[in-house]
């Protein structure tokens, strides 16, 4: 099978796959059509496997994919720390924002930010989500062209454009249970493909295995590389400032807290925990096994850093498992796309159509605006992705942007509310973070290094406990009482 | 030395995982619901 062949054996397993379960559950949802939320939430009614497989996958998109193995290259092992990041989200998501907003019966994140701060916060976090979600849109469909270009030589845009229509296709159907089955078969395919490339890497590889590729590192003075602990200076640049963008940023996200709205009880969110988080968590493991090994093999050794894994796994691998693993690939992108989607529409469709223009809208109308927003915003990602733009400093800035939210969310809820506190930290940080990427302000300041995440969580974070500490404000929705340890 | 990486990385994550539960546990015993606060549903 040449590279073409694998090319188009994964278009035919996408294509089978998303049409065939689009067709299937919008068959079997159309009874449900008029029950509230069914397009966007599923009707509030999913199963433990949907809903800890789509939070797995929703987290796990093109910078997983194509980001471990680069950055493998370079810092070893210590690239996992990337997967312990989203472990610790997931771990977060599961036991508290997730349940939370499942309990007050959600159906957006910025409609709590109304009931507890007033409709102006509400809708500046909605424009700014969405507006953040195209961002990572855009990253994902130049991720899935990318990706087709590594593993199979077809043009990036051309990719990014089929990726693109792929994507639409994953959500357009049936909504939230289309994403949410999809994403079991590809969870399951992608377990299956990556296990067994790392088994038969293990027979490929020369000499002992990866017993030989260890002893690449030892022998060249690299020991740190095939340890999850790396070296301090790796922990403090990247394990920590990674963890911290990726758990302020996402832990109240419409993208993720969406499933936890659409699961059908809050235990159900609290038991997906031991699925999603491993899930998610072990992409990074395996896929930073199969790069230190590319690293230590020869023949591949001299590679580009970008493509050298996916190029060894196409050599290597025999074709049908190499479509399998391709497809897999493909197919967590995809669900990561089609999630994006489907929640920065549903914040349209939610919080700006039907709260400010059309409060009578049916659920027909709400779901036919939803569709909508899905094609314009697939289509205009895709046709953006084509100018090629720079994913991790993207995804950096597009983090930042969430980070402050994180606060309003949590203080709304256990602390105190005041609509021009709120307002204030988010202005602030907003406006800084903008600085911090299109001005020389950070090496102004002699911190040129310093995350946009760790800005923005600082500031919002100052802002909003001074401001609270200053400012009269209502109780936190959900402020428990804490109850004598002796009672 | 690979499966030590792979061992040593899904210890730590199930250790995060229990930690957190643990946390979980611990602090819904010792709180109580607000007047204001929905009930947990089931």
């Amino acid at each position: 099978m040449s590279q073409y062949g694998i090319l188009i054996a994964v278009l035919i397993y996408e294509a089978v796959t998303i049409l065939g379960i689009g067709w299937w559950i919008a068959r079997r949802s159309r009874q449900s059509s008029a029950e509230k939320d069914s397009f966007t939430h599923g009707g509030h009614g999913l199963p433990l496997p949907a809903v800890s497989l789509t939070m797995a996958l929703t987290v796990l998109g093109a910078v997983h994919v194509l980001g471990v193995f680069e950055m493998t290259w370079f810092m070893g092992a210590s690239v996992i720390w990337f997967g312990i990041a989203h472990v610790i989200l997931l771990t977060i998501v599961c036991l508290a924002t997730g349940r939370w907003v499942r309990r007050l019966k959600l159906s957006t994140v910025p409609q709590f930010l109304e009931d507890a701060y007033g409709l102006e916060t509400r809708l500046l976090v909605s424009c700014v989500m969405a507006g953040a979600m195209f961002g990572f849109l855009t990253l994902e469909s130049q991720g899935l062209g990318i990706l087709f270009n590594a593993m199979t030589g077809w043009d990036i845009r051309a990719g990014g454009v089929v990726g693109g229509l792929l994507g639409v296709a994953y959500v357009i159907f049936a909504g939230m249970r289309e994403v949410s089955w999809l994403n079991v078969i590809n969870a399951i395919l992608l377990y299956i493909a990556l296990l067994a490339a790392v088994a038969y890497v293990a027979f490929a590889l020369p000499g002992d295995g990866y017993q030989t590729a260890a002893q690449y590192y030892k022998d060249n003075d690299l020991d740190f590389m095939i340890s999850i602990w790396g070296t301090p200076e790796i922990l403090l640049t990247f394990a920590i400032p990674m963890t911290i963008a990726v758990v302020f940023s996402q832990a109240t996200n419409q993208m993720l807290l969406q499933t936890a709205m659409s699961a059908k009880t809050e235990k159900t969110i609290v038991r997906s925990l031991w699925i999603a988080a491993p899930v998610n968590g072990m992409f990074a493991v395996f896929a930073a096994v199969l790069a230190l090994a590319t690293k230590s093999w020869p023949e591949f050794n001299q590679l580009n850093e970008k493509v050298a894994t996916s190029t060894m796994l196409v050599q290597v691998l025999p074709p049908w498992l190499a479509a399998a693993l391709l497809a897999s690939f493909v197919g967590v992108i995809l669900s990561s796309f089609a999630m994006v989607s489907l929640a920065a529409s549903t914040l349209f469709s939610t919080d700006i159509f039907k709260r400010l223009y059309k409060p009578d809208a049916t659920e027909k109308d709400v779901t036919r605006m939803t569709r909508i927003c899905i094609v314009l915003l697939g289509v205009g990602a895709t046709l953006l992705a084509m100018n090629m733009p720079q994913i991790l400093k993207g995804v950096n800035w597009l983090l930042a942007w969430l980070v402050p939210i994180f606060w309003l969310f949590v203080f709304g809820l256990f602390w105190k509310r005041n609509q021009s506190v709120a307002i204030t930290a988010l202005l602030s940080a907003w406006i800084l973070n903008s600085l911090w990427s299109f001005t020389p302000l950070p090496s102004a300041v002699g911190m040129a290094n310093v995350h946009n995440a760790y800005i923005t969580l600082f500031v919002s974070g100052g802002v909003m406990i001074v401001g609270n500490l200053f400012v009269d404000g209502a109780k936190g929705i959900m402020k428990p009482t804490v109850q004598l340890a002796n009672k | 030395m690979f499966w030590s990486i792979v061992l040593s990385s899904f210890v730590l994550m199930v250790a995060i995982i229990a930690i957190g539960q643990g946390l979980y546990e611990v602090i819904s015993r010792h709180t109580s619901a607000s007047p204001g606060m929905p009930s947990e549903d089931e």
